[in-house]
């Protein structure tokens, strides 16, 4: 069990609208491993970033975390005090946001964002003599001229050099997990291979772990170690990235890959699943993808656990309980 | 730091044509009033011809307009903003006198709005929708909807007439020296300490009285643009890189003064075009209260040097917003 770096553990997380309660997370548990490219696959509103920032309890009125564990190294992070959070975030946990337009500040330059990200978490340090370090580090994300670049705005840079400042930010402290949140999503096709190889790169080079988030199967396929497929706040399946394209067992991700063109096979049609994503005010009864699933039993109205069908492959499905 | 400079040299070019505006505008609005100024200075209904002739020759009455505007400015430039018929002195050197007075106002009532208003507006944000938030918003409703007449008079019964700890009227003691023609600065700069203190005393109603309004529309601004900049996506990330305590709330804070700062130098630029009502009842000496007599006496050269500089107040007050802008916000410079 040592080389698990992150246990979730039946995490939920509510949101307290005016309409009704909506469960956006609702009971996730899986665990990411020292060292591995883990991502999180799912549509818009699945819960999949939810998830992502519940971790060191990111999450603002009117949501609220009402349950389950997070692990990090043995201590559950959900029970800590904040301040012992914000030594933990940006410092032992890293994040990466979508759209690095909105995630730098306007009104201060890269280098001193960087600069204060490392002396926050180092008191010896001020951020006057962090901005070499914030130099190595734009020199490090593969930025041209970083002496330069550190004295600019983020809007004299271009979407993809904002990334890469991004991923400095998150590198900058040697981070032992790094969530990034849809990192390519706001980035054109031709850098998103970029910045992908580059945290590729980067993660070998420090030697740390990744769990990313997207709704990009490409994306996934391209760099992941570990695949959990999320489903309206549940998670219905967690593979291995061969085997989840290869052999996926729930009817959902069936669905998912069916839906995805396959660039060497003439398109005919493109398999859309049936139905629409449920309303998460008032979710339906048992597996929340049987009103769309073509396989639902009876049984289905009640909510199936997740079991491991093959080594390391986990189903949240009744077609693989024996029964 | 380039483009700053680059900036601010176009920030400046830019000013020209609209003190010119101003210059057109004030000279248009002067001619365009039915009365006859000419005879009106030559005494009236019953003065003689040759005299209302002689007044027109002086002052280039009887020139087209484009020659007359011509004459404005030049004399205008060379100092020369006419002389009152009612006070029988140059123009500047009645607005000389009584500009500081305003100016004076102006700055102690614009400390006030910012030491009380900003912190109020940044707790209510950060205590949002707490009784503290409902609170302030209160005073706030208060500030915007108090009648400056009634608040003056309210002030003036309660500190003078009730409690008797502090004047009704004036401005205090003018210092022996005169450096800036602002008793506070001067006081002290000659080393009175008792004047600095009646003087004090004097300005305290009048820059409540005014400071109020003010306060109420910059604390609901300040609330407003702090929470505005608490949801941006950039404050979020801050929070996920550990930045905690001053180095997260400069970020907020800093990203919240653009509107502050716009509403800050517009509430100025009106303290500083004399504040009529307040200045009368407290019978301030400034230029809200000379223009005041000046309209009552048809005074048009006090009107309309008066209204030149409140223009040119203006005009100047909002360079320095846009420079301050630019001082905060690097994608303005562009």
């Amino acid at each position: 069990m040592s080389d698990i770096l992150l246990e979730v553990k039946d995490l939920k997380v509510n949101f307290y609208t005016y309409a009704g309660v909506v469960k956006a997370v609702d009971g996730v548990s899986f665990s990411v491993r020292k060292g591995e490219f883990f991502s999180i696959v799912g549509e818009t509103g699945c819960g999949k970033s939810v998830t992502a920032r519940a971790i060191t309890k990111l999450i603002k009125p009117p949501g609220r975390i009402v349950g389950g564990k997070v692990l990090f190294e043995g201590k559950n992070l959900l029970k800590l005090p904040e301040k012992e959070l914000k030594k933990i975030r940006g410092k032992e946990i890293a994040y990466i946001y979508q759209d690095p337009s909105s995630a730098l500040d306007p009104l201060y330059t890269v280098g001193y964002q960087i600069a204060e990200t490392v002396a926050v978490h180092n008191p010896l340090i001020k951020i006057k003599n962090a901005f070499t370090k914030a130099v190595e580090i734009l020199k490090e994300v593969a930025i041209p001229d970083p002496v330069k670049r550190s004295t600019n705005y983020p809007h004299e840079l271009s979407g993809g050099m904002k990334q890469r400042v991004v991923i400095g930010i998150a590198m900058v402290n040697k981070p032992k997990l790094i969530i990034a949140d849809e990192p390519t999503t706001a980035l054109d096709v031709t850098i998103q291979a970029q910045i992908l190889d580059l945290l590729k790169e980067l993660k070998e080079k420090y030697n740390t772990t990744i769990m990313m988030i997207t709704h990009n199967l490409g994306v996934v396929a391209q760099v992941s170690d570990r695949v959990m497929v999320m489903y309206a706040g549940k998670v219905v399946e967690i593979a291995p990235v061969e085997e989840l394209f290869e052999k996926p067992l729930h009817p959902y991700t069936q669905g998912l890959l069916a839906a995805v063109p396959n660039p060497l096979k003439k398109v005919e049609e493109i398999k859309a699943i049936p139905g629409f994503v449920p309303d998460m005010i008032n979710v339906p009864k048992g597996c929340r993808f049987r009103p769309r699933c073509k396989f639902a039993t009876e049984k289905c109205l009640q909510q199936p656990s997740l079991i491991e069908v093959e080594k390391d492959h986990w189903v949240a499905c009744w077609k693989y309980w024996k029964r | 730091m380039a483009e700053l400079k680059y900036y601010l040299i176009r920030r400046l070019i830019t000013f020209v044509p609209t003190i010119l505006g101003v210059l057109l505008l004030v000279f248009v609005i002067s001619h365009a009033v039915p009365a006859d100024p000419a005879r009106l200075w030559a005494g009236g209904e019953k003065a003689k011809p040759e005299v209302v002739e002689m007044i027109r020759e002086k002052y280039h009455l009887n020139e087209p307009m484009h020659i007359q505007f011509y004459y404005y400015i030049k004399d205008l430039l060379s100092g020369n903003w006419g002389e009152s018929p009612v006070t029988k002195r140059p123009i500047l050197e009645d607005l000389a006198d009584y500009f500081p007075a305003t100016f004076e106002l102006a700055i102690a009532s614009t400390i006030l709005m910012v030491i009380v208003a900003i912190p109020l507006g940044i707790i209510s944000a950060f205590k949002r929708d707490t009784i503290i938030d409902h609170l302030v918003r209160l005073f706030a409703l208060m500030g915007i909807s108090v009648p400056v007449f009634w608040l003056a008079i309210i002030l003036q019964w309660i500190f003078y007439y009730q409690l008797g700890i502090l004047p009704a009227t004036g401005r205090g003691i003018e210092p022996s020296v005169s450096y800036t023609g602002l008793y506070l600065l001067d006081s002290l700069l000659a080393g009175e300490f008792d004047k600095f203190v009646t003087n004090l005393s004097h300005i305290i109603l009048p820059a409540i009285t005014l400071a109020f309004p003010g306060i109420g529309v910059i604390a609901r601004i300040t609330r407003n643009s702090v929470l505005d900049a608490m949801s941006s996506e950039f404050i979020d990330f801050a929070e996920a890189r550990g930045l905690h305590g001053f180095q997260f709330y400069r970020h907020v804070l800093k990203n919240a003064m653009i509107p502050i700062i716009t509403v800050l130098g517009l509430q100025f630029g009106f303290l500083l075009s004399g504040a009529v009502i307040t200045e009368t009842i407290f019978a301030w000496p400034g230029i809200g209260n000379y223009a005041v007599k000046a309209i009552n006496a048809l005074d048009y050269p006090a009107i309309m040097g008066t209204t030149l500089l409140i223009g040119l107040v203006f005009v100047i007050v909002n360079l320095v917003v846009d420079v301050i802008y630019a001082l905060i916000d690097p994608r303005i410079r562009f």
